[in-house]
């Protein structure tokens, strides 16, 4: 499996779509695309996952790590557009609260 | 007269190419059975090269192997005319070199002259010293895919050349050759998976010798736990860790994942629990202290759910401090309670959390089920989860010993999923108040 990812910078907030599933064979992309990320000025990272309809917990811990990423550089990391699948894995695992998770990425973007 | 005499040489020599396809029969009968016995690919790359150096009659020859990963081909062995292996491990891409042309096409070749051919590389004559004069050159295919090349190389000073007849016996000794090595390497993925399974059941073993090997025995309780990784080895785990004045720990949580990741991270939390319960017993402390140890030695964003209770085995309250897991369900007269619900988040994501601690005095007859999303989510055929209703009304209903009700909760979970795979690690721990 394969995901496409998208990053878009707008002023000190950048987005990564990311369109595919998730999985062991495709999170260490999405990690790669991240780490980056946090060291750059970006003060805000949005994850974009309305492309995504599934994520396996090797999808989940690169997200944790992004939020790990997060914290220690003072950037905030957002979740935005979970679609009812990936809120699933999210509410399973106890997540919904740990990350910020907006409905639109527009939501996320905004200050 | 005449006619017999110019019948005679013709009759020859068809008998003699008849021997010939004979003795050229007989030979490859007996490659096919020499390269088939072997089942080292070292081995046999080596004895593939040997018997066609001789059954053609070539003063050198080479194989080379399609390296799936790079696309490119790789030379396995080289034996120049005075049976010297050159250890080039040169790589060619596709399409290059007489070789990687063959490899491309498909089709064997024979080429007169190699250097009056266009793709030929004197590169490789220049380093071992040898002359090439006439090449055949012949895809090894096996089910239908190019596995690589092998070449036989009539030196020039001999002035032989490769004929039709050379390029069918050769041909045969390919096919041979590439299904003998297609099921070396087959041999070789099974004896590997076979190696990495004693290695898994080993890792088993030593994993369940982390889990308690019994459950403590008191008077007022009975206790019964039980676990299930959904592969050789799992992320989940349970404990009960005895202190002193009766109190009695017990903790049971899911790591994120499944598989050996998990389970090494899992035997690092159990001993976390132990260490970090010896200095400070209350729940909710536990759970901080833990997680601070986790985020500190954090990889990869794994975590983990986790519940830690403190049992008073005397006055029987039970303090309950929650990370991210699943609530325990409480059985009191027939009716079911969710109990010590997630107060934090789970463990290992970011440091410094708070975790609230609830208490709990249980009555006689209370039972108490904690237990792993594994025992709720597994799904049918129909993609029905198991679900916490099933649970519950399985609980509810349950009249059997703590050990009993457990073996009937993981038959009730085969029987709703049927044929469908155990997908998660399951783990289920639950005690009666006598």
């Amino acid at each position: 499996m394969s995901i496409d990812l998208k990053l878009d910078k707008t002023g000190d907030a950048v987005t990564v779509s990311v369109t595919g599933d998730i999985d062991m064979s495709s999170s260490t992309k999405m990690r790669d695309a991240l780490a980056p990320l946090f060291q750059n000025n970006n003060k805000v990272v949005v994850v974009d996952l309305s492309g995504v309809s599934y994520i396996d917990s090797s999808g989940i811990a690169t997200l944790v790590e992004g939020l790990q990423w997060s914290h220690n550089s003072k950037n905030k990391f957002r979740l935005a557009a979970l679609s009812p699948g990936v809120k699933d894995v999210f509410e399973i695992a106890r997540l919904l609260t740990v990350f910020e998770v907006f409905e639109t990425k527009e939501q996320a973007l905004a200050p | 007269m005449s006619t017999h005499k110019d019948a005679l040489p013709h009759s020859a020599s068809r008998v003699t190419q008849l021997e010939q396809r004979v003795e050229q029969l007989e030979t490859c009968y007996k490659i096919t059975s020499l390269i088939n016995s072997e089942l080292n690919l070292a081995n046999l790359l080596d004895t593939i090269m040997n018997v066609a150096k001789k059954v053609m009659n070539a003063d050198a020859c080479s194989l080379i192997l399609v390296d799936e990963d790079t696309d490119e081909l790789v030379f396995q062995i080289a034996i120049s005319e005075v049976g010297e292996k050159l250890k080039t491990m040169t790589r060619l891409k596709m399409g290059e070199g007489i070789a990687g042309t063959v490899a491309q096409t498909g089709e064997p070749i024979i080429i007169e002259d190699a250097y009056q051919h266009p793709k030929f590389n004197p590169a490789f004559d220049k380093q071992s010293g040898f002359q090439t004069g006439s090449i055949l050159c012949s895809p090894l295919k096996a089910k239908g895919k190019i596995i690589g090349v092998c070449q036989v190389i009539h030196g020039k000073k001999k002035g032989l050349v490769f004929q039709q007849s050379d390029q069918e016996l050769f041909l045969l000794l390919c096919d041979s050759a590439a299904l003998a090595i297609h099921n070396a390497r087959m041999h070789l993925v099974l004896m590997e998976n076979q190696r990495m399974e004693k290695d898994m059941e080993f890792a088993q073993s030593v994993q369940e010798s982390f889990l308690p090997t019994s459950t403590p025995q008191h008077s007022n309780f009975t206790f019964a736990a039980q676990t299930h990784a959904a592969q050789v080895v799992g992320g989940d785990y349970y404990d009960f860790i005895p202190f002193d004045n009766e109190l009695l720990g017990i903790v049971l949580g899911d790591v994120s994942g499944k598989g050996v990741p998990a389970a090494l991270q899992m035997a690092r939390l159990m001993s976390d629990f132990r260490y970090i319960s010896q200095v400070d017993q209350e729940p909710a402390k536990v759970l901080a202290q833990v997680n601070n140890t986790l985020c500190e030695r954090s990889y990869r964003g794994m975590f983990t759910t986790a519940v830690f209770c403190i049992l008073d085995m005397k006055t029987k309250k039970l303090s309950v401090a929650n990370g991210g897991h699943l609530s325990l369900l409480l059985k009191r007269n027939d009716s079911i309670q969710e109990i010590g619900s997630a107060s934090g988040t789970p463990l290992g994501i970011l440091p410094n959390m708070q975790y609230k601690q609830e208490e709990y005095v249980l009555q006689s007859g209370d039972q108490i089920l904690v237990f792993t999303d594994g025992v709720t989510e597994p799904k049918n055929k129909q993609q029905e989860e198991f679900g916490t209703d099933r649970l519950k009304n399985l609980f509810s209903n349950n009249t059997a010993s703590p050990e009993e009700f457990l073996q009937n909760l993981e038959t009730s979970i085969k029987q709703f999923i049927g044929d469908a795979p155990q997908f998660d690690d399951l783990t289920s721990l639950t005690f009666n108040v006598l």
